[in-house]
This record gives C-alpha cells, sequence and structure tokens, in this order.
C-alpha cells in the first residue's frame, strides 16, 4: 500500500483555563489519500476547524503524530512546518479573507510573492490563474467591490495559485447564498477531478455530497468515518 | 528589493486608508522630527561647520593661561614675537585682532566694520585664496603704516560695494585714511572664526591706525591678541604645547612681573572658532535643547508607537491572513516596519517644513550680539541626512513594538471565524501601558525644566541691578575712528556733555568705558600701596568715567565723592573703588584716603570715594570688584554716553543722537534705553524659559494625544463590557470613573517616575538657573499639576463617550 498523503496518530488537543482542561480533539487517527475529497462534519465545538488548522500547521500546541507524505511533521520545528505548509497547502475561508486593501490582483500576486517567485513568473501565473477562474475583468478590484460569491471566487482563486496539493477549506459556502455557495462547490468537484485533495469543513448535507469521504466529528472525537 | 518596493507601496495604501491615524502620526512625527532638526541645523552651524582653510587639523590656536585667573586668554603681540622667534614645531605663526573701524565707501555715509588687522602671512599661513585679486603678504607687512591695502569679505563686497568686480584697485576710506581695495575672500570664509565675519582685513603695519590701543603692539600685559599656527607634519598639539613650555619659562625668568605663572595652551583651530570663554556655555546650551528636543521626539515615537500597537490589534486578522498565505513571521514583521518607516520618512518630509519654519523663527529671535552673524543655517546635505537618519531610526523605534507583537500571533486563533474581536489587554505591565507611563515621566522632565528655567528668568528679572535703570538712557561712539586724539577727545567730550545736559528734559549725562550691560571695560591688576611688591596683586574691573557719572546712574555713594573738573590729566591720580573692592582691600575700615597701584603706574592713585556695587553686564553675575578711574586721566577713545532724563527718556533718543552728530559725523550705535539692553542683556534665559516651554507644552500636547487615543481604544475595546454593566445598572458616573480611573492610573506612575528622574537630572542644569534650586518643589507641583489635568481632560473625553454606549446595541455586538 502507498504512503498516505496524511496520517494522524493519537492526535490531541487541548486549552488550560486556570486549574481546568478543556479537550478540543481527543485520540485522532485517521489517514488520507491522495486525490481525496472529504468533508469534516459535526455540532459547533466539535473540533472541525481545530482539527483543520492543525493540518494546516496553523496551530502548534497538539500532541500525537502526524506525518504528511511520509514526513513526520509532529518532529519538524516552526520554520520546517512553514515551509512545509506553504509548499502543499491552500487555505479557504468562511469569511474569505481577502486583504481589503489590495486589488484581486495584488491579493492573488501576495501568496506568490511571500514564495520569492520572480515578479516576470509571477505575473503569468496570476494572469493564468485569473483566466481559469474567469475573473479577468475583476483584477483591478477591491474585495469591498466584489459580490460575496465573487470574493470567495478569489479566495480559492488565492488557494490554487502556488499550486497546492491540498486544499483546506473552512465552511467556504457558509457566508453565501445557495447558487453562490453551488459554483464554488462546482468548483471544488472540479479542481479535486484535477487532482487536488480537498478538506473541507461544512454544515450542510449537500456540500458533503460533493466529495467521496465524511469524517465527523463529536466533542472532539471521531465518531464516524 | 522588489518585495520591498511592494511592501512600501502597500504599506502607502494602508496608511491612506486610515487617514486619521496617518495624520495624527505623521503630525506628531513632524513636531519631534522638526524640533530635533530645527536645533541640529543651529547646532551644526555654530560648532560642526568645518573650517573653510588647508588642511585645518595641522593647525592650532595660542591662548594665554594664568595660574592666578582662570580661563584662556589671547596672547600679547611680544609674547607673540617671542614664542614665534624660538618655536621649533610650527612651519608658521601669524597673529591677528579685531578692531572696529570707520569706513566709508565711495560717497556713502561713515559706517562700524569690523577689520581684522592680521600680520602678513595670515592668508598664507590658512592657505586660502581670494576669489578676485590677491590677499596682502610679508611685503605688505614690512613698513610701518606702509601697507594701506585690505581684503575684503564676499559679504562687504556684496552688501556694501554691490558685488562689482571692479572694486579691485579702488580705495576706500579707513579711519580717514585711504586704502586700496586688492582682493575679495570668497563667500564662506571668516577667518578663524564660526558665528561673525569680518568685513576686511588689513596687514599688521597699519596697526597704528586702525587699533583703538595700539600701545598694545609694544604692552607685554595687554593680552589683545589671536594667534593661528600651523602644525609642522609630525608633530601632535601635545607635543608643541610641551615644546613651548621651555619659552613660557624663560619669559618668565625674563620678564616676572607679567609672565610669572603664565604659559599657553594650544586647541586645534576648530575648537577655537568660538571664544572659549563662550564655548563651554553654548555648548552647554545646546546640548540641553538637543536633549529637551530628543525627550520630545521620543514623546513622539510613544505616541506613534501606541497608535501604532492599538492598530496592529485591529489588523491582527490581516496578518494572520498573511502568515496564512504563506508569508513567514519576519515577512510580516518586515512589512509593519516597512510602514512604520514609510510614516516616519512621511513625518520626516513633514518635519522640515516645520524644521524650516522653527530654525527661521528661532533666528529671527537670536541674540543681539548675533544680529549681523553670518552663520550657515540652510537644510544642507548635513542636514537632510540627519533628518533622514532620524526619520529612519525612529521608525525602526516605534515600529518595533508592533513589528513584534505580530510575530506573536496565534494563527489558528485570529482565523476562526468566530473569534472575539481581539483579547483585551488587561496586564497593567503590558508595553502599550508602559509606553504611556513613560511618556508621562518624559513629560514631567521637560516640564519641571521648564518651570525652572521660567523660575529663574523670573527672579533674575527681579534682581536690583544697583543703579537706578529707568529714564536712563545709553549710546556707545568711537571718537578715535574720527582721528581724535586725547586732548581733542576730552574737548570733544566736554563739549557733548555741555550740549546734551542743555537738551530741557535731560536732568544729567556722563560718559564711561562700561556700556551697562553690553560691553567695555577691562581687568586690572591692582595693589595696594606699601603691599610687598611680590605679593600677588587682586585684579579688578576698570571703568573709566566722566564727571557726573554717579548721579547720571542715580547711585549715592557711600563714601567720598564723584570725581570733579580738578580731577584732569595734570591733577592728583585719584579714584573710587566699589564696596567689593574696598571690603576686599581693607575690611572694616573706611576706604577713603587709601592709595592703591594700578598695573603699569608709575606713581599710586588715592581712593576719593567709595560707591555701592552695581551689575555691569548681567543681572546674574557675580559682584565684581571695581574700580572707577577719571576719564582725563585714563584716556579712552571709545566710550558711552549715559543720559538720565525726567521722564521717559525715548522721545529724547533722537535729539541726543542729533547732538554727537552734529558736534561730528561718527558712526553711532543704537540709542537705547538701558531698561532694554537690562532685557535684551537676558536673551539667553528668556531663550531657554521660552524654548523649554513650548517644548514641554509640546511633550504634553503629544502626551495627550497618546492617553486619548489609549483610552479611546480601550472605550471601543470595552463597548460590550460597558453595555453590559449599565445593563446590570451602573450609572453614567460609574462608567465616566472607571474608565477616567483606569487611564489616570498610567499616567499617575509616569508623575512619580517623571519627578524621580527629573530631580535625578534637575543637578544637571543647576548652574544654568539663577536664584532657584534645581529641586524648587512649586515647579515640580506644577508640572505635576499641568499633565494631571491634561491627561484627566483626555481621559474624560472617550470616557464621555463610553456613557452614552446602548446596553442593547453593545450586547447584540457580543
Amino acid at each position: 500500500m502507498s504512503t498516505p498523503l496524511i496520517k494522524l496518530v493519537n492526535v490531541e488537543r487541548y486549552y488550560d483555563h486556570g486549574p481546568t482542561r478543556t479537550w478540543v480533539l481527543r485520540r485522532i487517527n485517521m489517514e488520507l489519500q491522495d486525490g481525496e475529497f472529504v468533508s469534516v462534519m459535526g455540532p459547533s465545538g466539535a473540533g472541525k476547524s481545530t482539527l483543520l488548522h492543525l493540518l494546516g500547521m496553523h496551530d502548534m500546541g497538539w500532541s500525537g503524530e502526524y506525518h504528511l507524505l511520509g514526513r513526520p511533521v509532529h518532529k519538524l520545528g516552526k520554520k520546517e512546518r512553514s515551509e512545509l505548509s506553504k509548499k502543499h497547502f491552500g487555505f479557504v475561508f468562511q469569511s474569505y479573507h481577502l486583504l481589503d486593501t489590495l486589488t484581486v490582483y495584488e491579493n492573488l500576486d501576495i501568496p506568490l510573492s511571500y514564495r520569492n517567485i520572480k515578479k516576470s513568473d509571477r505575473d503569468s501565473m496570476v494572469c493564468d490563474t485569473l483566466d481559469r477562474f474567469q475573473i479577468v475583468a475583476k483584477k483591478d478590484l477591491f474585495p469591498s467591490q466584489l459580490s460575496g460569491g465573487q470574493q470567495q471566487l478569489v479566495g480559492v482563486a488565492r488557494a490554487m495559485i502556488a499550486n497546492p496539493k491540498i486544499i483546506l477549506a473552512d465552511e467556504p459556502t457558509g457566508n453565501l447564498h445557495s447558487s453562490q455557495g453551488k459554483e464554488i462547490m462546482e468548483m471544488f468537484r472540479k479542481l479535486n477531478q484535477e487532482g487536488t485533495t480537498i478538506i473541507q469543513v461544512t454544515h450542510s448535507e449537500t456540500n458533503a455530497g460533493y466529495g467521496n469521504r465524511i469524517i465527523k466529528l463529536v466533542d472532539g472525537w471521531i465518531v464516524d468515518d | 528589493m522588489e518585495t520591498l518596493w511592494q511592501d512600501c507601496k502597500y504599506g502607502l495604501r494602508t496608511l491612506l486608508k486610515s487617514p486619521a491615524f496617518t495624520f495624527v502620526a505623521v503630525v506628531s512625527l513632524a513636531l519631534g522630527i522638526g524640533a530635533n532638526t530645527a536645533i541640529f541645523t543651529l547646532i551644526k552651524a555654530v560648532f560642526l561647520q568645518p573650517v573653510p582653510v588647508r588642511e585645518p587639523q595641522r593647525l592650532v590656536s595660542l591662548f594665554t593661561v594664568d595660574e592666578k585667573m582662570p580661563g584662556l586668554f589671547p596672547i600679547s603681540f611680544p609674547s607673540f614675537e617671542d614664542y614665534r622667534d624660538r618655536q621649533s614645531v610650527f612651519s608658521a605663526m601669524a597673529i591677528y585682532m579685531s578692531s572696529g573701524v570707520t569706513a566709508a565707501a565711495g560717497s556713502g555715509e561713515p559706517e562700524t566694520w569690523e577689520a581684522e588687522v592680521a600680520s602678513g602671512n595670515y592668508f598664507e599661513l590658512l592657505g586660502v585664496k581670494p576669489l578676485l585679486g590677491r590677499t596682502f603678504t610679508q611685503e605688505d607687512d614690512r613698513v610701518p603704516g606702509g601697507g594701506a591695502v585690505a581684503v575684503l569679505s564676499y559679504g562687504t563686497w556684496t552688501e556694501k560695494l554691490g558685488g562689482d568686480a571692479a572694486v579691485i584697485g579702488s580705495t576706500i576710506s579707513i579711519n580717514r585714511l585711504p586704502f586700496t581695495i586688492i582682493g575679495v575672500m570668497p563667500n564662506g570664509f571668516k577667518g578663524i572664526r564660526q558665528v561673525s565675519e569680518a568685513a576686511m582685513w588689513t596687514p599688521m603695519s597699519m596697526a597704528q591706525s586702525l587699533l583703538k590701543t595700539p600701545q598694545a603692539l609694544r604692552e607685554r600685559r595687554a593680552l589683545h591678541f589671536q594667534v593661528v599656527a600651523r602644525l609642522l607634519a609630525g608633530v601632535t598639539l601635545g607635543q608643541a604645547e610641551a615644546a613651548l613650555d621651555p619659552i613660557s619659562r624663560q619669559l618668565a625668568r625674563d620678564y616676572p612681573a607679567v609672565h610669572q605663572g603664565r604659559s599657553v595652551k594650544l586647541l586645534p583651530v576648530a575648537q577655537a572658532t568660538i571664544h572659549p570663554s563662550m564655548r563651554p556655555v553654548l555648548e552647554r546650551a545646546g546640548l540641553l535643547l538637543m536633549v529637551i528636543v530628543g525627550l520630545v521626539l521620543l514623546v513622539a515615537c510613544g505616541n506613534v508607537a501606541a497608535l501604532l500597537l492599538v492598530r496592529a490589534r485591529g489588523r491582527s486578522k490581516e496578518f494572520a491572513i498573511r502568515l496564512a498565505v504563506g508569508a513567514g513571521s519576519g515577512r510580516v514583521a518586515r512589512q509593519l516596519l516597512t510602514e512604520s518607516v514609510t510614516l516616519s520618512l512621511i513625518g520626516g518630509l513633514a518635519g522640515l517644513l516645520v524644521a524650516r519654519w522653527s530654525r527661521d523663527l528661532l533666528w529671527a529671535y537670536r541674540p543681539p550680539m548675533l544680529a549681523a552673524a553670518k552663520l550657515d543655517i540652510g537644510l544642507d546635505g548635513t542636514v537632510l541626512l540627519f533628518t533622514f537618519s532620524v526619520s529612519a531610526l525612529t521608525g525602526l523605534l516605534f515600529g518595533l513594538a508592533p513589528a513584534l507583537s505580530a510575530r506573536r500571533q496565534d494563527l489558528a486563533v485570529e482565523l476562526k471565524e468566530r473569534s472575539t474581536q481581539g483579547t483585551r489587554e488587561r496586564r497593567f505591565f503590558s508595553f502599550r501601558n508602559l509606553l504611556v507611563v513613560g511618556q508621562s515621566a518624559l513629560c514631567i522632565v521637560a516640564l519641571v525644566g521648564a518651570g525652572l528655567f521660567i523660575e529663574s528668568l523670573r527672579r533674575l528679572q527681579q534682581v536690583d541691578p544697583g543703579f537706578e535703570a529707568q529714564h536712563l538712557a545709553a549710546t556707545r561712539f568711537d571718537i578715535g575712528s574720527a582721528g581724535y586724539k586725547k586732548e581733542q577727545g576730552l574737548a570733544f567730550y566736554r563739549q557733548l556733555l555741555e550740549r546734551i545736559t542743555r537738551i530741557p528734559s535731560v536732568r544729567a549725562a556722563s560718559l564711561s568705558s562700561i556700556h551697562p550691560f553690553a560691553t567695555g571695560g577691562y581687568l586690572r591688576a591692582v595693589r595696594v600701596d606699601g603691599q610687598n611688591a611680590a605679593a600677588r596683586p587682586v585684579m579688578v574691573l576698570q571703568n573709566n568715567i566722566a564727571e557726573r557719572y554717579f548721579e547720571t546712574a542715580g547711585v549715592r555713594l557711600l563714601e567720598g565723592r564723584e570725581f570733579l573738573p580738578a580731577d584732569d590729566a595734570n591733577g592728583r591720580r585719584v579714584v573710587i573703588v566699589n564696596q567689593s573692592m574696598a571690603r576686599r582691600l581693607w575690611a572694616g575700615e573706611n576706604a577713603t584716603g587709601k592709595r592703591v597701584w594700578l598695573s603699569g603706574d608709575t606713581e599710586p592713585r588715592e581712593v576719593v570715594g567709595v560707591a555701592p556695587d552695581m551689575r555691569f553686564f548681567t543681572l546674574s553675575e557675580e559682584q565684581m570688584a571695581c574700580v572707577y578711574a577719571p576719564l582725563p586721566q585714563d584716556y579712552l577713545p571709545l566710550v558711552t554716553l549715559l543720559v538720565r532724563t525726567h521722564q521717559d527718556p525715548r522721545p529724547a533718543l533722537g535729539m541726543i543722537r542729533g547732538e554727537i552728530q552734529q558736534l561730528e559725523r561718527l558712526p553711532l550705535g543704537p540709542v537705547r534705553t538701558v531698561e532694554e539692553q537690562i532685557g535684551r542683556s537676558l536673551w539667553a534665559q528668556k531663550l531657554i524659559a521660552a524654548l523649554m516651554a513650548i517644548f514641554g507644552l509640546l511633550a504634553v500636547l503629544l502626551a495627550a494625544v497618546g492617553v486619548y487615543g489609549l483610552t479611546s481604544y480601550s472605550v471601543a475595546q470595552r463597548t460590550s463590557e460597558i453595555g453590559l454593566r449599565m445593563a446590570l445598572g451602573a450609572r453614567p458616573g460609574d462608567v465616566l470613573s472607571t474608565i477616567v480611573g483606569q487611564g489616570m492610573s498610567l499616567v499617575a506612575p509616569g508623575v512619580a517616575l517623571g519627578l524621580v528622574a527629573a530631580a535625578a537630572l534637575g543637578r544637571l542644569i543647576s548652574s544654568l538657573l539663577f536664584g532657584v534650586s534645581s529641586g524648587h518643589v512649586p515647579a515640580y507641583l506644577a508640572a505635576a499639576a499641568l499633565l494631571a489635568l491634561v491627561a484627566l481632560a483626555a481621559c474624560w473625553l472617550p470616557a464621555r463617550r463610553a456613557t452614552k454606549v446602548d446596553p442593547v446595541l453593545a450586547l447584540r455586538h457580543e
């Protein structure tokens, strides 16, 4: 059997509040294969977003083992984790989280500039992405001049621009009305069909239906996979 | 580089998106950086301007050191000749002396110019070339009276002679003698001086006609001349000084009466451009001003840092997004630093405008002695470099805190969709709170300093000068420049006093070699008659006066009488002494009738009166021992006419001037009231008090903005909490006191810290204060009260806004 894309072994996360300890994730064991489209579901406070940020290496304070493409993330330092995350992950957020002082073009350019890619290469990559997501006409607009759906489309484009292996999406359609949400989900399906692994957190059964695997969390425990 | 430019571009855009924040920050920085630039411009002009001569590092100035008197003094002409002929450490030595001369160019009115009379090798030694024509040489200095040539300064050439190149070869009247103009020096050449500029240079061969006291050329006691020398290659200043010591010892053996205890000290020429007696005072004042404007800049930095920290909290999500899309924490910190440096550079640019304006203002209020000063106070490359460096450093300084705070972000928390709007800062020792404490402390230091200088000035203005300054006017003139010799001069004085006293509004008039609260007088060694000739003489100030001097000054003699017409050149040699001198020489005895020897005298003089002590030059001076001699017995051509009127003397000033001009067309100094002159003598104290007050208030204003910003932020952050408190029954007064109390709890320790720091630093300025100790409690209380009041107002405004919070709306936010 091939090496899993992601493997978690007994991963746990908790927060201390004075004398009390709140558990957010408990003994998480799971394996994700390359090319999967996974939906993480569960009630509020179940630990879905925490799991997503843990996978994206935004969260450092967990215990257990985390292997990414066979590399033991739990043994890596902060800088190496950051490099690994930059290389393999793209993020899509519920509130889009575009930088509102930058234009659409600049929002797409900024992740590339953080990867020290040459300006000429960046320009062609941004232009390709604008084309691919059909948002060329919007390139000089600021986020506040776009609809929610358009903003999220830019958010997905930004996540994809550095050609990541995995997209982590935290309730990507949570702030959109149904038709815009559908458009975004169709986009995810297309990306998945093109080879990108998608891991989304969602409350929506419909959105979960776009994927091929559902992991259910309750009170930090995986109750169904 | 490209990403740096990108950071700058985005930073600029971010700043433009928050115009209120950017405006407050830029104004804070502009005031701080502008004040520093303005003061630096003046300090650079006075202290850091290079002397425009060849290899200035090898040029030294020579000064006399005397064991009997502290300080550095000029050199006598005979001593210069001895050192010049016997030394082996200089390639050349030149001598020069400044003297006011009466100059008339073409058919113009005669004017007083400052001429520098210098030895023939002066220009060659300095290694400077003229702009036009030639400089004088040893040849022009060979025959006494035979070198009537003049080299003009650039300023004289352009301002007095229209900048016409044809002046070379033309004649100009100096002290009524024709001088040929042979050259013009380049712009910026002032000789060995920084603040003022000589109008012209002439060879020493013309000294007899140009110096006020030409007898000084032969007098070893007359320490009137400046000497500059060029060190031989490889000789250090210390070696040269050591090599001159044997010459000093030999001179002490040859002329013990004068040279006993004397030696020479060398100063690099860069340090001699300001007179050594003035330099420490100017240096201390400059340092004090730099420290104060430095404090203002620190307060401004604290302000901007606090504002940026507040803003950084508001932008925490943005930083989290940047990190999430791949920025390293260093890159985010760099982005923030770029923004703060961009901000500070904009502040620096605005600061240049503030600096230009405040420099012009400062220069407009320069002291009377600098009225005609030619200082290079342009905002040149050095100043721009200074401003740029200060701006960049400032940006790094206040940008560091937000940049460091951005590095400590908890990414997962910031990016979670329902994370609260920023965590509340409740720690007292947070950096933001400490900034307010620090700002308050710096403010107190600046305010206490201002209070001390204002009180010092107030006390100084209350000092009794020892004479009736009211209804007294004075003007100075030099009859010698009109070619008058002693007899003619004395006749002129008699005639003038007769004419002046005939003016109806005039009560009395007299003459004095000291111009009250300005200049004049000289030091003289005095020995009591009968005392051992080897005994150490007492140095006293000598003032040569005409009859009715004390009546004119409004002073009643303590013993004896004023000088009479009989005290003339043929009469018995007499003096009047002041109380300090009488007490020093004959403590507990009557001074009248006693006899003294003044240095250089061939017979003793009898004391005919004792006058009360007066202040001669400044209100803060120590009472000086003074001897008054009758002008006919100690003739001087340069004197001050003192006129006492029945009422305000100002209407009579024109008539006084007219009477002098009718007798002789002399270049006259301004005719001023002595009260005005006393006011002008306080320029330094007034300027420092005014600057300290301005900078102190500026610091308070900046700190108020800081406290206001922080309290406003705190109110905005606690809106839900305030709403909840109000929903639970808190009254507006409760909310008001909570918010104001929180703000004041930061200011109070700052005030305490500032008071302690001010007490510790106060000792450093105690020597600049008059009649007030650095621990003057009211200054400390006033500073604390002022800052507390302003801070209270700064807290109250946002607190009042907090009382208007609608609990329903506030809780819905939650």
